[in-house]
């Protein structure tokens, strides 16, 4: 009689059993999805709880994070232990610096990890559920944006003076001055048809990078860091309010959120 | 993405980056950094200068060339597969529009990302596949992998090329930094990634003090010497995260201070440490009342000082939280004094 | 056929090995490469688990030697024939008939250096277990400069259950070596404070446990679960160590005057070529069958014994080479009775 046998022999336990098993099924949808990213395959082999990465991990020293941690949540493969993680601030603290990389004895990369995690997390709407992973509106508008308007992930105008106080006095000077500074520099900015820094970059050109940002899945991604946001502030207008918000004042905390 | 013992030994960390003497070693395609376009963009002005002039390099970029989109990949906003692509499509664009078969570029999350995807080619032929067929579709381009190091397939960074010419460097140099304490800080993405594509290895990496030493610095070390600068993509980027960044900063800083007081001299290769190991001195100073001033260059800014290009015009320094006067003083570049330090980075 | 054995090795396998074949009435040559023979025993001071002294085993095993032809300084350089007939050749020129041959050739230690994240050969303190014993020995434990630390890690696992060296297996002895040496350093210096920086504590033997609990009880050893992950050296020429502490799961620095790091062991496959051995994925020799072949290599009439084929303590050594002591014995029993027969040997 085989284990499994032994289990069902007994009726009453039978259906519990079944429905176990179909609950499992269905729950474990997410586990099996993280676990189709190429990225997770290659950054989670086993984890031996050594520590090592904790040890470097700058984000460790900051924040209630530890890298280790997130091996282990996704060692169990506990659908809701993954669901807490991925709706919680955790997988957002990862500075993806790498160090945790080099030293793995297993051959693991929690960084590489993070990154499979946080990209499901936007898939399914729970990265709206945390702080740090409602910051994903700014890089999205920010980085992403940026990308598909201009071919850069920044620009010269993001670098202001309001959200980058420490670059001091010279630098709102320089902000003031920008075209004559670079000129100043020999850096140019804003030629068109010519290489160099800052550059506009041809409209064939970024035709081409819009085309391949379409068809490998970055828009639908960037898509639904949106729609997340809006189902979980409640309206697109609110999505715009929280923006306007972070725009002004330079930190996502000053809007209330409503739940 | 396994790393198995070849890529301990530091002898093996060799990569081979030909000099401007070695076949090939006078072309180069480049990548510029959206990173440094945006936060110090004087670094690429210097570093062309050198490159061009100094080395005689013909140094080749297309119009057509977009950011790698990697910090749109480690802040989440990307896919993999649409970094293999975007990949692909700037070798093809560098190999069929500008002839180049060696590529380097200026960021090191863009060397790392480039990297990361010839890897991935290299490992997992379906992903090869994919990325020809999609960039095919989506742009009509031919795939193509450079070969830089070795001729194995790769890329470079901008800081492995100074390397490589370190000696010529120095030979051409006005200054020498003889009598300085100079310590590196190299970027994450430089070596943490694929120790096995950082020249020296990831522990002690040869590529920054390479530079030091053929200038005449005394390289030292300090306990959190590999620690992170901090920067963080999302930490840095968003003001709310940024403790993250002062802390790391903080850390290494103090533990640099407390093992050689008199080092004032960081060297970098990365955008994000060169801006931030600097700017967060700044916030340290406002927050905690205490003072590091050491000075934060990258191996660009240096390379063109110690060459006798001019500290603001040329190298940029305008815009460092730490003022740099006291390094200039002690290694002995003049500017000029008979402006304030105000005036000398304030041209208009 | 002749009633020669040719040990190869006189570690305490070999030894132990070569004392029962002569008991047995066998004709045993044995060959050492080094000076003399004692194997790795002329290195230890005090052995786990009952700190007996390595001499003393030595000592013993060598007194049961009997007439056997001990060829210290002598290399086997070439194996010609096969059972029952082998011509063996040594580095003298001296040719030598066997109908068997013990390969005891024991193991390497692991070479730290290529762990450089702990900075052995670049920082004073850091020092390998081998050291250590020698160390002790000369009741000499000291920093560098000369001074009783105060602080000592012993770091487990280094060069064993890391991908990153290509050493995947546990080499068993370190963390039991590492319990030992604590509670002799404690011993000779009794205001040093002792850390066992470990994964998992995998003493096994009989008398390992009750070690390990003496060594807490008594001695108030420190066990801090969480390997290292990085060393620095500090201006006082002490050692930063960064570890977690799994167990409070808090990262933690840890500062330390001197660092032992618990090498592990390596196969020894210096005669794989000459000998046609095969070697297991962890580059020891291969056995026939694991469990029920582990005296018998894959080629007939040539057996394996002792920590050449895995890490083993002494007295495993010892005991497995005595078990392929009985397994010649065997084999030339059986193969003089089929000539005695008048049957030619089969070949498998
Ligand atoms: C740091 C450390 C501490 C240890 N401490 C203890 C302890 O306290 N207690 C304990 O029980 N165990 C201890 N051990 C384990 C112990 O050292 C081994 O169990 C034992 O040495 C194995 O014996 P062996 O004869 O198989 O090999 P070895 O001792 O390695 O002997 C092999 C012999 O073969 C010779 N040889 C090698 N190649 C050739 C060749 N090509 N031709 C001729 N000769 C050759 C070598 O010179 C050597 O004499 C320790 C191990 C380590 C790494
Ligand atoms: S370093 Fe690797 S094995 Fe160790 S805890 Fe981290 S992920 Fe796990
Ligand atoms: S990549 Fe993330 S998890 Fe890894 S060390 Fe850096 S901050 Fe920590
Ligand atoms: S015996 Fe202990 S120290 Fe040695 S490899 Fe095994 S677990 Fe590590």
């Amino acid at each position: 009689m085989t284990l499994f046998e032994t289990v069902l022999g007994d009726s009453d336990n039978y259906f519990s059993i079944f429905n176990t098993a179909i609950i499992f099924i269905y729950m474990s949808k997410l586990v099996d999805e993280l676990k189709q990213d190429i990225q997770y395959q290659h950054g989670m082999n086993a984890c031996l709880n050594c520590g090592i990465c904790t040890a470097v991990c700058p984000a460790a020293e900051v924040y209630d994070y530890s890298p280790r941690e997130v091996m282990n949540i996704c060692q169990t493969e506990d659908e809701e232990w993954l669901i807490d993680l991925l709706k919680s601030d955790k997988i957002w603290f990862c500075g993806q610096c790498y160090s945790c990389k080099p030293r793995c004895p297993r051959g693991n990369s929690t960084a590489d990890v993070i990154l499979a995690l946080r990209r499901l997390s936007v898939r399914h709407g729970y990265f709206a559920e945390s702080e740090k992973g409602r910051q994903q509106l700014f890089a999205k508008r920010v980085f992403g944006e940026n990308m598909l308007k201009r071919g850069y992930t920044l620009t010269a105008e993001n670098i202001t003076p309001e959200h980058f106080p420490e670059l001091g006095e010279n630098w709102e000077y320089y902000f003031e001055h920008m075209k004559e500074m670079r000129e100043w520099w020999d850096v140019p900015m804003d030629k068109e048809n010519s290489a160099g820094s800052h550059r506009i970059i041809p409209e064939k050109d970024m035709d081409e990078l819009r085309k391949i940002y379409k068809a490998t899945g970055a828009m639908e991604l960037m898509e639904a860091v949106e729609k997340g946001m809006e189902k979980k502030l409640g309206s697109k207008k609110e999505v715009e309010k929280f923006w306007d918000n972070w725009v002004e004042t330079a930190d996502s905390r000053n809007y209330e959120m409503k739940h | 993405m396994k790393v198995t013992r070849e890529n301990i030994i530091w002898e093996s960390h060799q990569k081979h980056v030909p000099t401007i003497d070695d076949e090939g070693g006078k072309l180069w395609g480049c990548f510029r950094s959206c990173f440094l376009q945006s936060a110090a963009p004087y670094t690429e002005g210097v570093a062309y200068k050198i490159l061009k002039n100094d080395l005689g390099i013909d140094l080749r970029e297309a119009a057509g060339h977009t950011s790698c989109g990697a910090i749109g990949y480690h802040g989440d906003v990307t896919t993999i597969e649409t970094q293999m692509v975007v990949a692909a499509r700037n070798f093809a664009v560098a190999h069929e529009e500008l002839g180049v078969d060696n590529l380097f570029s200026f960021c090191v999350t863009s060397f790392a990302n480039y990297t990361e995807m010839i890897h991935l080619w290299e490992e997992e032929p379906e992903l090869r596949e994919y990325t020809a067929k999609i960039l095919k579709e989506t742009t009509g381009r031919e795939f193509w992998i450079p070969r830089v190091s070795g001729n194995r397939p790769s890329v470079v960074h901008a800081s492995d090329v100074f390397y490589a010419n370190r000696h010529k460097l120095a030979q051409k140099a006005k200054y020498s930094l003889k009598g300085i304490k100079a310590v590196d800080h190299i970027g994450c993405h430089y070596g943490k990634i694929f120790p096995g594509e950082a020249m020296g290895g990831v522990e002690f990496p040869q590529v920054l003090v390479g530079l030091l030493e053929a200038f005449g610095a005394e390289i030292v070390d300090y306990p959190e010497r590999r620690h992170c600068c901090g920067m963080g993509f999302r930490q840095c980027a968003f003001p709310e995260n940024r403790d993250y960044t002062a802390s790391s900063t903080y850390k290494k800083l103090a533990s640099l201070k407390q093992a050689h007081p008199d080092c004032n001299l960081i060297l970098t290769n990365c955008p994000g440490c060169t801006v931030f190991l600097d700017a967060e001195q700044g916030t340290i100073k406002e927050v905690l009342e205490e003072e590091f001033n050491v000075s934060v260059l990258d191996y660009a800014q240096l390379t063109g000082l110690m060459l006798g290009y001019d500290p603001f015009k040329d190298c940029g320094l305008n815009a460092k939280a730490v003022e740099v006067e006291p390094l200039l003083d002690k290694i002995g570049i003049p500017y000029d004094k008979s402006k304030t330090a105000e005036q000398r980075r304030r041209p208009f | 056929m002749n009633n020669n054995v040719i040990v190869i090795g006189g570690g305490p396998a070999g030894l132990a090995a070569a004392g029962k074949l002569q008991d047995f009435g066998l004709d045993v040559v044995l060959v050492e490469k080094q000076p003399h023979i004692g194997g790795h025993l002329n290195k230890w001071y005090k052995v786990f688990p009952d700190f007996t002294d390595a001499s003393e085993i030595t000592a013993n095993l060598t007194a049961g030697l009997g007439k056997t032809r001990i060829l210290t300084n002598t290399n086997v350089t070439s194996i010609e024939g096969s059972a029952p007939n082998f011509l063996v050749t040594t580095s003298t020129g001296e040719k030598i008939n066997a109908s068997a041959i013990l390969v005891s050739t024991g193991y390497k230690h692991f070479d730290a250096t290529l762990k450089e994240e702990y900075g052995y050969g670049i920082y004073d303190n850091c020092i390998t277990s081998v050291e250590l014993d020698m160390m002790l020995k000369e009741k000499n434990v000291k920093t560098r400069d000369g001074k009783i630390p105060k602080k000592v890690a012993m770091i487990h696992c280094v060069g064993s259950r890391d991908e990153k060296v290509n050493n995947n297996y546990c080499s068993r002895v370190c963390c039991t070596n590492a319990i030992k040496v604590a509670i002799e350093v404690k011993e000779q210096n009794p205001d040093c404070q002792i850390f066992c920086l470990y994964m998992d504590i995998r003493v096994f033997g009989r008398g390992y446990e009750e070690l390990y609990r003496t060594s807490q009880e008594t001695h108030g050893i420190q066990f801090l679960r969480g390997r290292l992950s990085e060393a620095s050296e500090k201006m006082d020429g002490s050692l930063l160590l960064r570890l977690e502490d799994t167990l409070t799961a808090k990262p933690m620095r840890l500062s330390v005057d001197l660092m032992v790091l618990m090498v592990g062991m390596e196969g020894n496959s210096e005669l794989a070529s000459v000998a046609d051995l095969k070697l297991g994925c962890d580059r020891f020799y291969a056995t026939a069958h694991q469990q029920y072949s582990n005296n018998h290599s894959h080629r007939e009439g040539i057996f394996l014994g002792g920590a050449a084929t895995g890490p083993k303590a002494i007295m495993e050594s010892i005991t497995d080479g005595r078990s392929a002591a009985a397994e010649i014995a065997s084999f030339v029993a059986k193969n003089q009775r089929i000539i005695n027969n008048g049957q030619v040997p089969s070949l498998v």
